[in-house]
């Protein structure tokens, strides 16, 4: 439930931090961890032959390990309600839609931090980085590395094959969620959330325009 | 008809099959899918989508 508001800042300049530094350097850490393991995975595949496996296994553990310090901060120091799904939001969604359908005169009520379809988008996402990692990690096993010597009989030929498979449809899945997150990400009138991931802040102005105060409340007194 | 193999499989000398992951065509379905999803995003943006202040 959304029931808790937000605590945020806001600076003498009128500008409300959206991402505060840690977030943003692990939002574009994951960014570039996942470009490097989605081209080492397909380019490869694609025809372009180059050895792809160390590059991948090692951007894998630090996107493993960059996800496990992310899931700490987001428990132990973040505001979880923020991502929480709850009536609200589907209160949100039913007024979106009777909107767009016309049989409503003014526009949906205004959300706290994070929309409905972003929160959607990082849970779905979450979870399938998830499954990437944990398969991941067991394929680990199979290859040499400086730490250990590869043990591929560790597990069945069938039971590696299950994980192969969950690997792929995951890395698929990652690589479709992708291209539609960089095309909401560079449309007009999201580029100023996007600029919010580059430089943490949002105007006052976007700030009441985007958001319900109540629900994500902004202390200007830090 | 368009036929898709779904998963990418090995035969030992004994030919018994091994799976071995999915078909790398179903990469195409996928992306397809992320722009089908994009066309129609931008279709329902340009012409159904509320312009702000419409209604008021």
């Amino acid at each position: 439930m959304n029931s808790q508001p937000i605590q945020n800042s806001e600076d003498n300049a009128g500008k409300v931090v959206r991402h505060k530094l840690p977030d943003r350097i692990y939002h574009w850490t994951m960014a570039v961890t996942v470009i490097v393991l989605l081209a080492t995975a397909f380019l490869p595949i694609a025809g372009l032959k180059f050895p792809w496996v160390t590059i991948h296994w090692i951007a894998g553990v630090i996107l493993g390990l960059i996800v496990i310090i992310h899931i700490v901060r987001a428990l132990i120091w973040q505001e979880r309600a923020a991502m929480n799904i709850g009536l609200k939001d589907i209160r949100h969604s039913l007024q979106a839609i009777k909107w767009v359908l016309r049989s409503r005169n003014e526009p949906p009520e205004r959300p706290g931090k994070y929309p409905l379809l972003q929160k959607l988008y990082h849970h779905v996402i979450a979870a399938i980085v998830l499954i990437l990692i944990g398969t991941g990690g067991l394929m680990l096993v199979k290859i040499d590395t400086p730490f250990w010597q590869r043990n591929p009989y560790m597990l069945s030929g069938e039971t590696w094959g299950y994980i192969y498979v969950l690997h792929d449809l995951a890395s698929m899945a990652v690589l479709a969620l992708l291209i539609v997150h960089i095309y909401f990400a560079i449309r007009p009138e999201k580029l100023w959330i996007t600029r919010s991931m580059i430089l943490g802040w949002i105007t006052r102005q976007e700030y009441q325009d985007n958001h319900d105060p109540e629900a994500w409340v902004i202390d200007a007194d830090k | 008809m368009i036929e898709v193999e779904l998963f990418r499989v090995s035969k030992n000398a004994w030919g018994q099959e091994t799976l071995l992951g999915v078909s790398w065509d179903l990469t195409w379905w996928f992306i397809g899918a992320a722009v089908l999803f994009i066309l129609v995003h931008i279709i329902y943006k340009w012409l159904f989508a509320p312009k702000a202040g419409e209604h008021q």
